[in-house]
């Protein structure tokens, strides 16, 4: 099979299994990685994918899918405790206090050889210190071992003899005006561990990131890089000192090819080696990109493969990785954890930042967990589930919408042969679905495929002429312009917060006009928003910028829905939000389409889709897919939409 | 160093012109005392003697009137991110509209429409030079920087050529001057003795009903959507061609109805040169009212200081009267470097030992 469209061959790739993996690749042995439960957010999955699935292979019987494994509590892996000298960490974990067991241990470490060795002697349990809301786990832990409250510190055992920690910040402080970002964070990163930064939008996980890489300095505290105390000041004193980092969003440029982007940050070497190099890295690690080609063409996946050889031409100790999967297909995002599996093995610290919790759990050897600028937890999240993890995050038990079995009714939006001309976008071909009464549709795709344009163009911003493109309630409305969709009984959120669906400076009473101002103003609208969705903010009537991106999302989409749509049409409801908005959010679309309401959720998130959606579509390249009900589709099948691939009838006929 | 601010500070907001000014007053201090003048005398003549008597204040106020017209209307402009920078083009065309009305009003006719008549074919006038450039951004995408500044050299040609050619007064002796304009289109005196007119009146309204506009109204809603954020405002159903339009024809027409006010006034006939800069130092006078417009009536005094100690500076100090326009863009430069202020805070750079 002759595929020329490089992302579809790479999506087929690996799901067929039919990538030609550089033979170089030994480490880790070749399991098959099963992809990550989808429920792991929302439903029930106490298991950590990559790393059950990998020992219950070995025994020689699973297969992912169907039901979530009710696994007991895993037999913990023990981990190098941060050192005694940094802050204690507030929460004890089961990691610190149960014993291995040993016949587990084995296939683990064989799959880790690099992985920190393991401590003899029991670690003594922190006291319990007061932390804000400590989890269940806490007193599951100190109930099953009675630790020894005050063990004589100076018997501990030097936490990781054989390899001292690469990186360890102490006390780290940084403030922003009044805004105390980073305060008084410890951290220790030892070679070869995968570290997860974990925290919810505006606890500082960034900041503390940019201050390792250098693009910012601390007001307070030390960074001891190889056991001297160090003063990053820029990034590239950080890349000569071997911190190399992966950003969210990538600064390239579009015209130029691989080898020349890369040609610019590697300013002292020729473009022939760094051609050569390209190509000996790709093949040393499964991440072939042509060097030749312009970035313009690559895939948001093939991009960030290029980031990351950027960073590996510079033999990285530390990669720092800021939500490296936002932008990635499951199967591409599976083949970068293998990546990073890769490099740790080689003794390259990874530090890794990201919301995706099952992600974390399945990946990292061990996690950080801030809240509000300080580090409140630092745990296994391997042992851990997504639930008691983002309670972590939060401070507060996360509850979780289930969403129940939709009502389907009649139509109430039928997009039919929707097209739209490539005004410096991507061009939109015959788009057609419906969105039912009760009913939430979910179209997934990987970033950039045509979101905003399909956005645009159910919102009226960007105008159509067909009558019959848009009908609600069966009366066309495509060729009403925003405010007579609204009037017909549309409402929209769009993904962009500030600068789209809101404006910074404006007070959230002038933002709740801004989309009521056509149809009846209610008094005090944005006050009974705040009050209905929890949207937390200083002062009586604040700017849309002083809020945090959760409570702003929050107030973003409560403005919507309190107009009680016939439609709504929301674009990455929760994108960077933390968890508890997220509930917050997806309880109340719930409750909108219970009420009789159709919601198209136009999102990047596939848990998102799967926890959300009655009807699952997938767009690609401006084109989209026939809607699959949700369960009888897996994350798989939507993955191999996502790259292009349309599956056989065959495959679909099996799965339901 | 400088860092960035969590939220816009309200402070500096209104303190930056106020810096601004006074470092503009260091720099002329500077400035005379390296060309060998007085600096003491010379700030002396060009900061105080504008407010020193009767005579001199009431000149001040009648220079800021065109000012404040037209830059209330920019203001406005300004504030939906439309920057028109023709306003000295729809100034003469306003000029040019009102002339013609004055100079070719059939005999007989009541002499008591004659000025309102000529002040709206001002307005009329102005808008259609702030249109064009709007309709060619609609139709073509055209900018409307460059379209309204160009524009401007054509009005100013259209002016020269009237005065010299068709409109030229037959009694002027060949003078590039039309006839003065009849006594029912001129504008009756304020205050007996001055020069000061009602056209003052004409300048406090629009600015109090452009400031009730813009916080108060619906389309004003629509132009500071358009400004802080285009797409948030297409997303609130706000149409961009509307609000563009909108505010070209209002900062058109202000900027029309100032050529009309300055023709009927001062003037009283049309010449190649009415302007004495006003359309562009109205854009320093934008900026410095905060683009709000009442500030502009403020700012306008303040710019009205710079023309009239301009003048002063030139019989007493024998200074050339360009220095005016010196500190008039000595203004703007501190002005737009105070502005940073808003947004960031110094701090002094501390090394950051370990």
């Amino acid at each position: 099979m002759e595929i020329e469209n490089p992302k579809i061959a790479l999506a087929l790739s690996y799901s067929v299994g039919t990538q030609k993996r550089p033979p170089a690749r030994v480490l880790p042995p070749q399991i098959k990685k099963p992809l990550l439960p989808i429920s792991a957010r929302y439903g029930p999955a106490p298991v950590a994918p990559n790393r059950v699935m990998a020992r219950i292979e070995s025994v020689g019987q699973f297969r992912p899918g169907s039901e979530p494994l009710k696994v007991a509590p895993l037999p913990p892996r023990r981990k190098p405790l941060p050192p005694p000298k940094a802050a204690p960490p507030p929460i004890t974990t089961p990691a610190q206090v149960a014993p291995p067991a040993p016949v587990t241990t084995a296939p683990v470490a064989a799959l880790r050889p690099v992985a920190a060795p393991s401590v003899a002697t029991p670690q003594p349990a922190p006291v319990d210190t007061p932390a804000p809301a400590p989890p269940p786990v806490t007193t599951r832990a100190v109930l099953e071992n009675p630790a020894p409250p005050a063990p004589e510190k100076p018997a501990d055992p030097p936490p990781a003899p054989k390899t001292p920690p690469l990186l360890a910040l102490s006390g780290i402080g940084k403030s922003f005006g009044s805004v105390r970002a980073v305060d008084g964070v410890s951290l220790t990163l030892h070679p070869g561990e995968k570290h997860a930064l974990l925290g919810e939008n505006g606890a500082g996980k960034s900041t503390l990131v940019k201050m390792i890489y250098g693009v910012l300095q601390p007001d307070s505290g030390t960074i001891t890089l190889d056991n001297k105390p160090t003063r990053i000041a820029s990034p590239s004193a950080a890349r000569a000192r071997g911190i190399g980092m992966v950003f969210q969003h990538f600064s390239t440029f579009e015209a130029l090819s691989v080898a020349e982007n890369l040609a610019i940050v590697l300013p002292d070497r020729s473009l022939r080696d760094i051609r050569r190099d390209v190509r000996r890295i790709g093949d040393e690690y499964g991440l072939g990109i042509e060097p030749d080609r312009n970035l313009g063409g690559l895939s948001a996946g093939e991009r960030q493969r290029v980031e990351i050889i950027r960073c590996l031409l510079q033999n990285p100790r530390l990669l720092i990785m800021d939500e490296p999967t936002s932008v990635l297909t499951p199967q591409e995002a599976t083949a970068l954890f293998g990546v990073l599996d890769r490099l740790a093995a080689e003794g390259c610290a990874v530090l890794y930042i990201s919301h995706r919790l099952d992600e974390v759990r399945a990946l990292c050897d061990r996690a950080t967990v801030m809240r509000r600028g300080k580090v409140v937890a630092t745990c296994d999240p391997g042992e851990q589930t997504a639930a008691s993890l983002a309670e972590m995050m939060v401070g507060t038990a996360v509850e979780r919408p289930v969403k129940q079995a939709a009502y389907v009714g009649k139509a109430r939006l039928e997009v039919e042969k929707l097209s739209l001309s490539p005004k410096s976008g991507i061009a939109l071909k015959d788009i057609t679905f419906s969105a039912r009464k009760g009913e939430i549709l979910g179209i997934a795709g990987v970033a950039g495929e045509g979101q905003s344009e399909l956005f645009a163009a159910l919102s009226g911003e960007r105008s159509l002429r067909r009558r019959d493109a848009i009908r609600i309630d069966e009366r066309p409305v495509g060729h009403f312009d925003t405010t007579q969709r609204r009037r017909a009984g549309m409402a929209f959120a769009p993904e962009r917060r500030l600068g789209h669906a809101a404006i910074g400076e404006m007070r959230l009473s002038e933002n709740f006009r801004l989309t009521h101002h056509a149809t009846k103003v209610r008094r005090n609208g944005a006050a009974k928003i705040r009050e209905e969705f929890d949207v937390r903010a200083d002062g009586r009537d604040p700017v849309a910028a002083s809020l945090s991106g959760g409570n702003l999302q929050k107030f973003v989409i409560g403005r919507e829905i309190v107009r009680d749509p016939a439609v709504l049409i929301v674009e990455q409801p929760t994108w960077g939000v933390d968890a508890g908005a997220a509930t917050v959010i997806h309880k109340a679309l719930m409750d909108l389409a219970a009420k009789g309401s159709a919601i198209v959720v136009i999102s990047q998130d596939l848990d998102e889709i799967f926890a959300l959606c009655d009807r699952i579509a997938v767009l690609y390249r401006g084109t989209l897919s026939e809607p699959h009900v949700t369960s009888t589709v897996d994350a798989e099948k939507i993955g191999l939409l996502m790259g292009g691939v349309t599956p056989d009838k065959d495959d679909f006929a099996e799965a339901s | 160093m400088l860092e960035r601010r969590v939220s816009p500070s309200p402070v500096f907001a209104i303190l930056s012109p106020v810096l601004a000014v006074l470092l503009t007053v260091m720099a002329g201090y500077v400035l005379f005392a390296l060309m060998g003048k007085d600096p003491v005398r010379a700030m002396e003549v060009y900061f105080l003697s504008p407010f020193a008597d009767a005579y001199n204040r009431s000149e001040l106020l009648v220079k800021a009137i065109p000012l404040a017209l037209i830059g209330s209307g920019l203001a406005v402009c300004f504030r939906a991110g439309v920057f028109n920078i023709g306003a000295p083009g729809q100034y003469t065309l306003g000029a040019i509209f009102a002339g013609g009305v004055a100079l070719y009003a059939p005999e007989g006719s009541p002499m008591m429409w004659l000025l309102p008549l000529c002040l709206a074919a001002g307005v009329l006038g102005g808008m259609l030079w702030g249109w064009i450039p709007a309709i060619l951004r609609l139709w073509s995408g055209a900018n409307i920087i460059l379209v309204s500044l160009m524009l401007t050299y054509v009005a100013a040609l259209l002016l020269d050529w009237l005065v010299r050619g068709p409109w030229n007064d037959p009694e002027g002796r060949g003078f590039p001057k039309t006839a003065s304009f009849p006594d029912g289109a001129i504008m009756p005196i304020l205050l007996p003795g001055t020069r000061l007119h009602w056209g003052l009146a004409l300048a406090v309204v629009a600015a109090l009903a452009l400031t009730w506009m813009l916080y108060r109204s619906h389309r004003g809603f629509a132009i500071r959507t358009m400004g802080m954020s285009p797409k948030a405002a297409t997303f609130g159903g706000f149409s961009e061609g509307r609000t563009i339009t909108a505010v070209m024809l209002i900062s058109g027409g202000l900027a029309g109805l100032a050529g009309a006010v300055e023709a009927t006034s001062t003037i009283q006939q049309l010449q190649p040169d009415i302007s004495a800069g006003y359309g562009f130092a109205a854009i320093i006078v934008a900026f410095l009212g905060r683009l709000n417009p009442i500030g502009s009536l403020i700012a306008a005094l303040a710019l009205a200081v710079t023309y009239i100690g301009g003048e002063n500076a030139q019989i007493m100090l024998k200074l050339p009267k360009n220095a005016a326009f010196l500190f008039q863009g000595m203004l703007l430069f501190f002005l737009l470097a105070c502005d940073t202020l808003v947004n960031y805070r110094l701090r002094v750079r501390r090394r950051a030992g370990v």
